[in-house]
């Protein structure tokens, strides 16, 4: 689905991704991983078309992404969380939830632009509870993002990313900031957005969540991938270790 | 309190009324334009010519004003792609002051001296108008488009990424902007039947961002702002030598108490919604999903509670 291939970000003269190539497998979780500093946040930026990669390229379903404007990628069907909580701050959680469909209305239904939330698009406000429902924060729709605990702002993110029906979502950090039980749900959450048919890749720190629900894990350290394969055979790879605890 | 009601009066806060709601349509988008100078004198000239030299209508030509006041935001909206925040301001009140200068050594519109003698447009017209503009506004604001507005000005690299094309609704809130300050322009020019380049000074813009600064940057806010202080120095004549001075001081008492102005964003639905200070307990189902997801979620309530 998503194909990587020899990618590289130079700043000023600083290899943040040096030469990565991986591939994310249609409907699977995949994961990557890597101590700070290793590039993962530039690798999402790069593919969601924040930035600019200096080498290589990045296609998603035979579509070159490379080149594209952010719009253009979301357009695409790709959409992403960010490390920190980034809502809409002044926005209603509902609120915060229609701009994942905003492109699609466009296209589509004009009217319904100038319309109050309340009314017109019938499909997306019907979208728009059932992503709550799924994340159980269909009693919060209507309360303003910023006034939620932390760990909720990060589920009405991973929500948001739901409303755009993307065929790729990639979460950035999700579990950061979290507390164990929260992750456990998050975990949950993870594998019901994949079980509706999208692709997730996921950037994360937490080593028990990453091994619990990957498909496969891609290992950065230091811009460059040292380590690719299920989350078994990661853990065994000496490379890996040797990273991670120090030699 | 006569003078309140006044036909001058009327008129001077329908015009600051849609010299306000110009600049908010760009400020919420996160565009720091101060061209609405420029897009007003556009207007009033372009009105002011196609009344006097085309012999048109004073509602075509106010029709031709506020698309004129549109088309000139092109080049600022070119400008908005390359800068941002305080440079756009000023490099946007720089070329607002252009357009002013343009008009100001131009013969054919008076030059210096002015235009004068175009047809009068009655008050009412001009409080229609501001009524009609204001509504406007505030459907769109409450609009799924206008939401979008606010989170691309909010953030527009989020936006972005959640497919919004930020700089083409940018151009777009700036165009909508140059619209209601070209269409103010044409209404100053017919009410009043004179202008000249010094009515399209930097002075204006300062007047109307403190009207939004103590409005808030909503539709509603503008229009308490604009009417609120260009009624306060005709309460009492003898103030209104102490204006500016009194707009000092109230702009700065705003900036302690009140930084986000009268009616910032969404503080009205959410003063209107009964029991906003808590939040609403899940459903029992939910309480009752499973332990875990029950715990979570109760702490997830109790922290609203607190924050």
């Amino acid at each position: 689905m998503l194909e990587v291939r020899s990618l590289s970000k130079e700043f000023h003269g600083v290899r943040a991704i040096d030469d990565v190539s991986f591939d994310v497998a249609v409907n699977s979780i995949t994961s990557l991983i890597g101590p700070n500093g290793a590039g993962k946040t530039t690798l999402i930026n790069m593919v969601t078309g924040v930035m600019p990669p200096t080498g290589g390229s990045i296609t998603l379903s035979g579509q070159p992404l490379t080149g594209r404007k952010p719009h253009q990628i979301a357009g695409l069907g790709v959409r992403r969380t960010f490390q920190t909580v980034r809502l809409f701050s002044g926005l209603s959680v509902r609120e915060n939830l229609l701009i994942g469909r905003m492109n699609d209305l466009m296209a589509r239904s004009m009217r319904s632009l100038f319309l109050p939330m309340k009314l017109g698009d019938a499909e997306g406000r019907w979208r728009a509870d059932e992503v709550l429902e799924m994340l159980g924060l269909a009693h919060l729709a209507d309360e303003i993002a910023i006034d939620l605990p932390y760990g909720t702002q990060r589920r009405v993110e991973i929500a948001r990313v739901l409303m755009g029906r993307p065929s790729l979502a990639l979460l950035d950090e999700p579990a950061a900031g979290m507390n164990e039980q929260e992750t456990e749900q998050l975990v949950h959450d993870v594998r019901r957005i994949r079980d509706e048919g999208i692709t997730v890749f996921l950037v994360e720190h937490d080593m028990s969540m990453v091994m619990s629900v990957s498909d496969k894990i891609v290992v950065l350290n230091f811009g460059r991938k040292i380590s690719e394969g299920t989350p078994a055979q990661v853990q065994r790879d000496p490379e890996v270790i040797k990273s991670y605890l120090g030699e | 309190m006569d003078v309140l009601l006044s036909e001058p009066v009327q008129a001077l806060v329908a015009i600051n009324v849609l010299l306000t709601l110009s600049l908010l349509f760009p400020f919420v988008t996160g565009v720091w334009s101060l061209g609405m100078p420029g897009f007003m004198a556009v207007g009033a000239y372009g009105s002011s010519w196609l009344t006097l030299s085309m012999g048109w209508g004073v509602g075509p030509a106010l029709v031709c004003a506020a698309l004129a006041g549109a088309a000139v935001t092109l080049p600022f909206a070119l400008l908005t792609l390359r800068i941002r925040d305080i440079y756009l301001a000023i490099a946007t009140l720089a070329a607002a002051e252009l357009i002013v200068l343009f008009f100001s050594h131009f013969k054919p519109t008076g030059a210096v001296m002015g235009l004068t003698g175009m047809p009068f447009l009655e008050t009412r017209w001009l409080v229609l108008m501001a009524v009609g503009a204001v509504l406007l506004s505030a459907l769109l604001y409450n609009s799924r488009l206008g939401k979008a507005l606010i989170a691309l000005g909010t953030d527009p690299m989020v936006a972005s990424c959640h497919g919004l094309n930020v700089p083409m609704l940018q151009f777009a809130s700036l165009a909508v902007g140059g619209a209601l300050a070209g269409l103010a322009g044409g209404c100053f020019a017919h009410y009043y039947s004179f202008i000249s380049p010094g009515n399209f000074s930097f002075h204006r813009t300062t007047d109307i961002l403190m009207f939004l600064v103590v409005g808030g940057l909503t539709p509603l806010g503008s229009v308490i702002g604009a009417a609120v202080l260009t009624l306060v120095p005709q309460v009492i004549t003898s103030l209104e030598k102490w204006a500016p001075a009194l707009y000092g001081a109230i702009v700065l008492l705003m900036a302690i108490y009140m930084p986000s102005g009268l009616l910032p964003k969404n503080r009205l639905t959410r003063w209107l919604r009964p029991g906003r200070a808590r939040v609403s307990p899940p459903p029992v189902a939910d309480a009752m999903r499973s332990a875990k997801g029950g715990k979570a979620l109760r702490a997830a309530t109790k922290g609203a509670h607190n924050a």
